[in-house]
């Protein structure tokens, strides 16, 4: 019975100890728009950063527009002047790969129909009237919210990661319970 | 250790699912329906398992326990790790439903492989069951980089630089999980060997007939 004992408490302590960033399962991939480049996050599963990872960039047609690699931080930008669609793909390494849809954001232009939310309206005849004014506070504003909404996409970014949950784990466990019942009802019926 | 979906290519993936198809219908048939209950909890701990961390000195690493499964099951360790794997896709989104049949080869058949090979230095002597058990975990894990760093290859990466980094990075992972395979061995000799897939008596092994005869 000693070794039934000290093999319990070895695999308690194992499940015990502190958990920390771990070996990835999965990679994450986060992109957004900032002022006049596109700023990616990469990470795996445990929040540790992809270092030097392989960011590939296509357009939504699947040419191939640029590539380069993250930096120990796991960031990676390259400049765009006006946010378009494009797929940006990170793959890290032991099988890992994740993308990243990056959609038309903010319009930076004021002569759109549609003014920005967070922006005073500017209705089309007023830009007509003094276009180079408007254009510039425009720009100024811009440039400022992306300053400003920097920290809220990392914090974006940080919450996107999914951990297992205790839910998701007692989800499998029981469809396991599950089969091993079904199973064995059959193999019962077969006797 | 997963891979994930859009890494490997469609050949592959065809090819792998067969072949993953073909291992799965043989465990089944191999499957001891008195054994369903413990290929559940198998299964369960696959799944938990990689959840389990085990810190080390710069990093840390999840267990696999594909080893401790091979023992147990042998052939039939290719079903158990395939649901453990689809459960896992499904819950954690750990790897991917197209990449299963490639994620179930790399880590169900080093099970296989290590049982077809050490099964029968279990039992003889204490020094030989404990090495055998070691190498059961050891190797099961050391096979499993490999067929990993093989899919990758075939995907289009290098083979020695992607292998060797994969076997470096889970050495720390090997040993544990030889030291684990190697404490429940000894604890189920001790208590209750008819557990243990091999242990049965040697006649049946060589007339052929796995069902003969189970200890």
């Amino acid at each position: 019975m000693k070794n039934s004992i000290k093999t319990t408490i070895f695999l308690l302590l194992l499940i015990v100890l502190p958990t920390s960033p771990v070996w990835a399962h999965k990679a994450y991939l986060f992109a957004w728009f900032d002022g006049d480049k596109v700023q990616t996050k990469s990470k795996l599963s445990g929040g540790k950063p992809v270092n030097r990872g392989q960011i590939i960039v296509y357009t939504t047609d699947g040419v191939q527009i640029l590539e380069g690699r993250t930096d120990a931080k796991g960031e990676f930008s390259f400049p765009l002047k006006q946010p378009k669609p494009l797929k940006i793909v990170l793959v890290a390494g032991e099988g890992h790969r994740a993308e990243w849809l990056f959609q038309d954001e903010m319009p930076a232009e004021a002569e759109t129909e549609t003014p920005a939310p967070d922006q005073p309206v500017l209705s089309p005849q007023k830009v007509v009237e003094s276009p180079s004014v408007d254009c510039k506070k425009q720009a100024l504003t811009n440039a400022d919210l992306d300053k400003k909404l920097e920290p809220i996409h990392r914090t974006l970014a940080e919450l996107t990661e999914d951990k297992p949950t205790i839910q998701d784990i007692l989800g499998g466990i029981g469809y396991i319970i599950g089969l091993v019942g079904l199973a064995a009802y059959f193999q019962s019926r077969k006797r | 250790m997963h891979i994930a979906e859009g890494v490997l290519g469609n050949e592959i993936l065809i090819g792998s699912t067969l072949v993953a198809g073909i291992a799965t219908a043989i465990g089944l048939k191999k499957m001891d329906y008195d054994r369903i209950p413990q290929a559940g909890v198998l299964s369960a701990s696959f799944f938990v398992a990689s959840l389990i961390h085990v810190p080390l000195a710069f990093t840390s690493a999840h267990l696999i326990l594909n080893g401790v499964i091979g023992a147990l099951m042998g052939w039939a360790a290719v079903p158990v790790i395939l649901v453990a794997l689809l459960l896992q896709v499904v819950f954690f989104q750990f790897g991917g439903l197209t990449t299963l049949g490639a994620n179930t080869i790399v880590m169900a058949l080093p099970a296989v492989l290590c049982f077809l090979m050490l099964r029968h230095f279990i039992g003889k002597s204490p020094l030989q069951t404990n090495l055998a058990a070691f190498l059961f975990g050891f190797l099961s894990v050391a096979l499993s980089a490999v067929f990993l760093a093989t899919f990758l290859y075939l995907s289009g990466e290098g083979f020695w630089g992607v292998s060797t980094a994969i076997l470096l990075s889970h050495l720390p992972v090997m040993i544990i999980e030889g030291v684990i395979t190697t404490f429940c061995f000894r604890f189920l000799l001790k208590v209750h060997p008819a557990m243990l897939q091999f242990y049965r008596p040697m006649e049946s092994v060589h007339s052929g007939n796995p069902n003969a005869n189970r200890a």
